[in-house]
C-alpha cells in the first residue's frame, strides 16, 4: 500500500474518526484506525465494538492496500509533520513508512484480519432526514441523558418516527427534554430506537446544517450515512419509559420569560447554592418572578424578574443545573414555564416543538 | 408389638448430654453456674489432661443433704424452678435439671456434699448413668463434683475432642469468663496439678478482664458510663476508638451474670460504635446487663447461650446509648486515672517536658497503675445473702444473681475531669506533609490531617442535614421496589424517617413501595438499588438513629473530597483551627472510616523503644 495525501485532508479524515477510539481495551486492534487505499481514497475506520466510523479522504494512490495502524498516535503524528505533503507506505508486515519533508517515522501495525467488521445493513429500514433537523432536535434533548449506568435504557436518545413525526426524548429520570417535529418519512411500520450516548455524540460531530442523513435500522444496529461519513452503533436493548404520561396535563400558571435573561439571572443567583446538591427557589408574585438562593455559612442570593404572572404567591425549588441546561442549548429568544403548583412537575416550552419536564425539589425541614 | 419405644432413663440422659455437655469445657460451665447458685464464695476448678480425665470443681456453697444430693441425679430434678411462673422469671443460672444427670451419664461421676449444719456429708458415685453407690463422708461443706474419664461409654463424641491443649483453652476460657461474670467470687484453676490462675474473691472486674485480654487490652479500656436509672442497666468495660478486632472473640456480654449471646446485643454494639471503628471490625466489650428477668426468656438454647429479650428495641436503645455516651465522654474529658491513649493524663509535671528531660520524668502513674492492680479501688462485697441459704433455696428467695461489683466512680468533679483543648498540645510540625506531630503532656501525638479534616465536614455536613432536613428531588416516573415482607413491614414503620432523608416512599400494594423523590446526592443512582441498601441500614441502625444515618456513607464519600489532602501544605493557623475543630467534634478520634486521626507515642512507649524502660 502506498499513497500520498496532503496533512490537510488526512487531519480532517482522522480527527472525524478518532473519538470512536477507546483509550483502554484489552482488545489492541480496536486502538487501530483501518486504513483502505483504493481507487484515489484512503478510507478510514474506527470502532469499539459497539459505535464505529467510517469516512473516507482523497489522496495519490499508487497501490492498493488496506492495513491498521495506532490511531491516535497516528493522528498525534501527522499533526506535528513539518510539510504538507505526506507520503505513507506500508509492507506486508503492516509497518508503516510515514515521510513528510525532511522526518521519517515508522509505526508498527497489525494485520486488518482482526479487524472487526462494521455490522451489515443490507435489508435494514431506510429513513432519509434532512440534518439540521436532526442536528437541532439533538441539541436540544441530549443533555438530558442519564449518565447512571445502572438504568441503561436512559443512556441515550429515544427516536421514534411514528405518525409523521420525528421525536427524540432523553431523560435522566428527574427532568426529561423532547422533540417532536414533523417530518416527510413513508409512513411504514416503525418501532423505537434507543441510540447510545456515544452515538449521539459522534453524531452531533459528524451532523452539518445542510444536506441530509440516511438512516438505516437494522435488528439491533443503527447506521448514519451523512456527508461521505458511515456511523454505525448498537440500539440499547430495552424499553424507554411511557415518556408521553410525565408530561403534566393543563398548566394553571403560564410565566413567560427571555431565555438568556433567565438563564444568566440562574447562573448567577446559584452561585450561592452551597453544592449541586442544592436547589434554587422561584417564588412568584403579582407580575414578578424572585429566584434565590442560599447556601449555609456562606450567605444568599436573589434576584427579581418582572414577568407576567397574575396568579396567587406560589414557590417552587428546582435543581439549578436542571433549570439551565435547556436554556443553554435552546436559542429562541422566548421561553413559557408552565407550572400547575409547588409539588408538580414543571414545563420549560418554545414556540417550536420542544418540551421539556423538571420536576420540582423539595426541602424538608427539621 | 410397636416399633416406638420409650428410652430408658440412661441413653435418655446421654440423648439429652449431646445437648449440654459436648466437651470438658461444658462441663465446668454447668458446674460451676451451679456451685454459683449454690452461692459459692469461692470456686476451684480442677482439671486433668484437659479436663478428659478429671475435672473436679470445688465450692463452698449451700450444700445438699443426702436426698438432695440423690434426687439432683434425676433428671428434670431441680430446685432452682417450681412452676411455670417460676420459669418466667427465672434468677438461677441454671434451671433445667438435665446437666448433672447428662454429666453423669457419659463420665465416672462422683459428687460429695455437706451443708454447713449438717454434721456429715453424703458420697454418692455413678457410673455411666449407673449409680455405683451412696455414703456418708466426711467433707468441708459445700459441694464437690468429680468428673472422671469424659465420654468413656461414648466412643462417638469421644473421637471429637480436640487435643488436651486445645480442650483446655476452652476450658480455661469458660472459666475466665465465669469469672468476669462474677467478680465476687474467688476463682481457682488448677491443671496438671499446677495451679493455672488464682483469683482471690471481690477482686477487681478489670483484673479478671485483664487475665483473659491481657493487659494491653484491658490498660486500654474505658469504664462504660453509668446511666442512671432505667430498668435496664448497663455497665462494665469498652474499648475505646480504633480499638477493634477482626472477630468477636473479645466481644462479651453478660446478662444477669450469665454470658450471652444475643442478635439484638450484636446489633446495638455495632450501632454504637458506628465510624468509631472501621468497618468490619468488632469492638472490644465487657458489657454487663441487668435487667428483670421476668423482661428476657433464657430458656432459648439448651447451653442457654443465646437468650431472647421481651423487648428487643429497649435493649438495643440502652447499650448503644451507653456505648455512644461512653466514648463521647471518653473524648471530652481528661480522666484521673485511667489510661486512655488517646487523652494527655494527669501527671506529676506541671509544664510539658522538654525532650532532654525524658529520662527525667518521674514514674508516671499509668504505668504504676499498669503493673499494680492493687491500686484499684476495691470492689464492693456482694450481697451476702444467699451464701449460707437453705441448700438451692427456691428462687423467689434469692436475690438476682450478683452482678459484677460497680467499681467505685471516680468523683464526678474531680480536677482531672476536665474537656481537652487546644491548649493539651503544642504542635510542632507536619511530617511529610501529613501528619501533624504535636507534643502532649504524655508524649508525642500525631494527626492525620486529612483523616482529621474529614472528621470536621463529616460532623458539619451531618449536622446541616439534621438541622435543615435533606433536600429531595422528585421523580419524572416514580419507581417501584418489591421488598420482602419482613423488610417492607420495617420500610412501612419508618416512612416518615425517610421522608426526612428525602425518600419519598409510600406503599402501592402487596409488598411494594412507590418511591417518587429520592435525595439529590443520590442523583445517578438506580432508586431501586438504593432502596435495597436503605432496608439493609434500616436493619442495621435501630429505629431511634435511623433517620440521618442512611444517607452518612454518602456524605463520608462527599467529604473526603472536600477534605485537605496529604501534600497539602498547611500553615500553622490553619493547624492551630484544623486541631480547635477536631477537639470541638462529637467523636474525633476516628475519621468517618474509622481510621484513627489522632495517634499517640507516649513517653512510656518512647522509653520502651529506646530502651530507657525495660518493657
Amino acid at each position: 500500500m502506498k499513497f500520498k495525501i496532503t496533512k490537510e485532508k488526512f487531519i480532517e479524515g482522522l480527527q472525524q474518526v478518532q473519538h470512536v477510539v477507546s483509550t483502554r481495551t484489552t482488545l489492541p486492534i480496536l486502538s487501530n484506525v483501518l486504513i483502505r487505499a483504493k481507487g484515489g481514497m484512503v478510507e478510514l475506520t474506527t470502532t469499539d465494538l459497539d459505535v464505529g466510523v467510517r469516512g473516507a479522504v482523497s489522496a495519490d494512490v499508487d497501490e492498493d492496500g488496506i492495513t491498521t495502524l495506532p490511531a491516535r498516535k497516528l493522528a498525534s503524528i501527522v499533526k506535528e509533520l513539518p510539510t504538507s505533503e505526506i507520503l505513507i507506505e506500508v509492507n506486508g508486515n503492516n509497518i508503516a513508512a510515514i515521510k513528510s519533508g525532511p522526518s521519517f517515522f515508522k509505526i508498527l501495525g497489525l494485520s486488518r484480519d482482526e479487524f472487526p467488521e462494521l455490522p451489515d445493513f443490507s435489508g435494514a429500514q431506510e429513513i432519509v432526514l434532512d440534518q439540521k433537523l436532526v442536528k437541532d432536535g439533538l441539541k436540544k434533548t441530549f443533555y438530558a441523558i442519564s449518565t447512571d449506568e445502572t438504568r441503561y435504557v436512559l443512556n441515550g436518545v429515544n427516536w421514534s418516527f411514528a405518525g409523521g413525526k420525528l421525536t427524540l426524548v432523553a431523560t435522566d429520570g428527574r427532568r426529561l427534554a423532547m422533540v417532536d417535529q414533523d417530518v416527510e418519512i413513508p409512513d411504514l411500520p416503525t418501532r423505537d430506537v434507543i441510540v447510545p450516548t456515544k452515538a449521539i455524540n459522534e453524531l452531533q460531530r459528524l451532523l452539518t446544517d445542510a444536506g441530509q442523513v440516511r438512516i438505516r435500522i437494522g435488528e439491533s444496529q443503527i447506521a448514519f450515512e451523512l456527508n461521505g461519513y458511515l456511523l454505525t452503533s448498537k440500539l440499547i436493548d430495552g424499553t424507554f419509559p411511557n415518556f408521553r404520561q410525565v408530561i403534566p396535563g393543563a398548566p394553571r400558571h403560564r410565566v413567560t420569560m427571555d431565555r438568556s435573561l433567565l438563564l444568566e439571572t440562574v447562573k448567577r443567583v446559584s452561585l450561592l447554592t452551597s453544592d449541586r446538591t442544592s436547589s434554587i427557589k422561584l417564588v412568584f408574585t403579582e407580575d414578578n418572578i424572585e429566584i434565590m438562593a442560599n447556601a449555609p455559612e456562606v450567605g444568599e442570593a436573589r434576584e427579581s424578574l418582572p414577568v407576567s404572572y397574575k396568579g396567587e404567591k406560589m414557590s417552587i425549588a428546582f435543581n439549578p443545573e436542571f433549570l439551565m441546561a435547556p436554556l443553554r442549548n435552546l436559542d429562541s429568544d422566548e421561553v413559557h414555564l408552565d407550572l400547575i403548583d409547588e409539588g408538580s412537575p414543571g414545563v420549560l416550552r418554545i414556540n417550536e416543538p420542544f418540551l421539556y419536564v423538571i420536576m420540582p425539589m423539595r426541602v424538608t425541614g427539621p | 408389638m410397636g416399633r416406638i419405644r420409650i428410652l430408658p432413663d440412661a441413653l435418655a440422659s446421654q440423648v439429652a448430654a449431646g445437648e449440654v455437655v459436648d466437651r470438658p469445657a461444658s462441663v465446668v460451665k454447668e458446674l460451676v453456674e451451679n456451685s454459683l447458685d449454690a452461692g459459692a464464695g469461692n470456686l476451684e476448678v480442677i482439671a486433668n489432661r484437659g479436663g478428659i480425665s478429671l475435672i473436679r470443681v470445688v465450692d463452698d456453697g449451700s450444700g445438699m443433704n443426702r436426698d438432695d444430693a440423690l434426687m439432683c441425679l434425676e433428671r428434670h430434678a431441680t430446685s432452682k424452678i417450681r412452676s411455670t411462673e417460676d420459669l418466667d422469671g427465672i434468677r438461677t443460672l441454671g434451671f433445667r435439671g438435665e446437666a448433672i444427670p447428662s454429666i453423669a451419664s457419659v463420665s465416672r461421676f462422683r459428687l460429695t456434699t455437706r451443708e454447713k449444719e449438717a454434721l456429715q456429708g453424703t458420697e454418692v458415685v455413678v457410673d455411666g448413668g449407673k449409680l455405683g453407690g451412696v455414703k456418708d463422708a466426711g467433707e468441708a461443706p459445700g459441694t464437690t463434683v468429680e468428673v472422671r474419664s469424659l465420654f468413656y461409654n461414648v466412643p462417638a463424641r469421644r473421637k471429637f475432642l480436640r487435643t488436651e491443649a486445645t480442650e483446655f483453652s476452652h476450658l480455661e476460657q469458660q472459666v475466665r469468663l465465669q469469672a468476669i461474670a462474677h467478680p465476687e467470687v474467688g476463682f481457682t484453676l488448677i491443671h496438671n496439678d499446677r495451679p493455672h490462675f488464682m483469683l482471690p474473691a471481690r477482686s477487681h472486674l478489670l483484673e479478671r478482664i485483664q487475665g483473659l485480654a491481657g493487659a494491653e487490652i484491658a490498660t486500654r479500656l474505658l469504664e462504660i458510663e453509668p446511666d442512671g436509672d432505667g430498668d435496664i442497666k448497663v455497665s462494665g468495660y469498652i474499648g475505646g476508638f480504633g480499638m477493634g478486632r477482626s472477630n468477636r472473640s473479645l466481644q462479651l456480654t453478660f446478662l444477669n451474670g450469665r454470658p450471652v449471646e444475643a442478635a439484638p446485643l450484636n446489633h446495638a454494639l455495632r450501632e454504637g460504635y458506628h465510624t468509631a471503628l472501621m468497618k468490619g471490625q468488632f469492638p472490644v466489650v465487657f458489657l454487663f446487663l441487668e435487667m428483670s428477668p421476668f423482661a428476657v426468656d433464657v430458656n432459648v438454647h439448651p447451653a442457654k447461650k443465646e437468650v431472647r429479650f421481651r423487648d428487643g428495641h429497649a435493649v438495643r436503645h440502652a447499650v448503644t446509648a451507653a456505648i455512644r455516651r461512653t466514648l463521647t465522654r471518653a473524648q471530652t474529658t481528661v480522666p484521673g486515672q485511667s489510661v486512655r491513649p488517646m487523652i494527655p493524663g494527669r501527671t506529676e509535671i506541671p509544664a510539658p517536658p522538654r525532650w532532654h528531660q525524658v529520662p527525667l520524668i518521674p514514674e508516671r502513674e499509668q504505668t504504676a497503675l499498669r503493673n499494680d492492680w492493687a491500686s484499684l479501688p476495691p470492689a464492693p462485697r456482694p450481697p451476702e445473702t444467699s451464701r449460707n441459704d437453705a441448700p438451692f433455696p427456691p428462687p423467689a428467695a434469692t436475690p438476682p444473681a450478683p452482678l459484677q461489683p460497680e467499681p467505685q466512680a471516680e468523683p464526678e468533679n474531680s480536677p482531672a475531669n476536665r474537656p481537652v483543648t487546644t491548649e493539651d498540645f503544642r504542635i510542632i510540625g507536619v511530617l511529610g506533609k501529613l501528619y501533624v506531630l504535636m507534643e502532649s503532656a504524655e508524649g508525642l501525638v500525631l494527626m492525620d490531617q486529612h483523616a482529621a479534616h474529614e472528621r470536621i465536614l463529616f460532623e458539619q455536613m451531618r449536622n446541616r442535614m439534621t438541622a435543615e432536613g435533606v433536600p429531595s428531588q422528585r421523580l419524572l416516573v416514580p419507581v417501584t421496589v418489591e421488598l420482602a415482607p419482613r423488610e417492607f413491614d420495617l420500610v412501612q414503620q419508618n416512612l416518615e424517617a425517610l421522608q426526612k432523608l428525602g425518600i419519598g416512599a409510600e406503599p402501592f400494594g402487596a409488598n411494594t413501595l412507590k418511591i417518587d423523590s429520592v435525595p439529590t446526592f443520590f442523583r445517578n443512582d438506580d432508586p431501586a438499588a438504593y432502596m435495597s441498601e436503605v432496608v439493609e441500614e434500616l436493619k442495621r441502625a435501630s429505629r431511634q438513629i435511623a433517620s440521618i444515618r442512611l444517607g452518612e456513607d454518602l456524605v463520608a464519600t462527599t467529604v473526603c473530597r472536600h477534605a485537605v489532602k496529604a501534600n497539602d501544605t498547611l500553615r500553622d493557623p490553619e493547624l492551630q483551627r484544623l486541631l480547635a475543630d477536631l477537639l470541638a467534634c462529637e467523636l474525633p478520634y476516628c475519621c468517618p472510616h474509622g481510621r484513627p486521626t489522632l495517634i499517640q507515642l507516649s513517653y512510656g512507649d518512647l522509653e520502651k523503644r529506646f530502651g530507657r524502660q525495660v518493657p
